[in-house]
């Protein structure tokens, strides 16, 4: 594991990681409106994570944290969304869109959670963990 | 030569399937579809009508989608672990 990491990668990944998180963020905040939504930004989103492999390979994120993120953010999901996307509770205190907008955003963040969860396992697989 | 032959007649029951599907032409038009394409934005305030889809009238998919999503994270941790221990010795 003592691989040399090439300054050329690892700057170009520093380089595009600001656009690939703009990209995602986009997809999500604009998942109400324009093509896109919280699935397909959380997947973008996790690519943040599997180019970050690239560049710091020794240092991976802690899994113990993204499974309890994921984990919150479903729990979330399903109170939020059965709360006021089924029974259509409190319709007066929170717009419609409010509503698709934090629907999106913890959709996309369990989904990039989980992707990234898949990735560190095949790769601490691969490695012998 | 046996995987081959098997390689081949998947391929062709693939072709066949999307033969089939192809000639029957799935209804690009319809009453639901003109329903939700009418009545998503002034129902849901979505302007795109998949949002208005899966996060307004389908919820319950959308919730089921993100169970599944996490179950099979889950399935993919613990296998990934059981595998490492079972090959140590």
């Amino acid at each position: 594991m003592n691989r040399d990491i090439s300054p050329i990668l690892s700057l170009g990944v520093g380089l595009i990681h600001p656009f690939i998180l703009l990209f995602g963020v986009y997809l999500i905040a604009g998942g109400a409106h324009t093509p896109g939504g919280g699935f397909q930004g959380g997947a973008v989103l996790a690519t943040v994570f599997m180019s970050r492999y690239i560049a710091l390979p020794h240092h991976p994120p802690d899994e113990q944290v993204l499974q309890w993120v994921e984990k919150l953010f479903f729990l979330l999901l399903l109170t939020f969304a059965s709360l006021f996307g089924v029974y259509h509770l409190i319709p007066a205190a929170l717009p419609r869109t409010t509503y698709l907008f934090i629907a999106n955003l913890i959709i996309g963040v369990k989904v990039c959670c989980g992707l990234s969860l898949v990735f560190q396992r095949f790769i601490g697989y691969e490695s012998g963990e | 030569m046996r995987r081959t032959i098997i390689a081949v007649l998947i391929l062709l029951l693939f072709l066949a399937v999307g033969y089939s599907l192809m000639i029957q032409s799935a209804p690009v038009s319809g009453p639901l579809m003109e329903l939700c394409l009418s009545r998503a934005q002034s129902d849901t305030g979505a302007q795109n009508a998949v949002a208005a889809i899966y996060l307004d009238y389908r919820v319950f998919d959308t919730i089921l989608e993100a169970l599944l999503l996490l179950i099979s994270i889950i399935a993919v941790i613990h296998f990934s672990r059981q595998e490492d221990t079972h090959h140590e010795p």
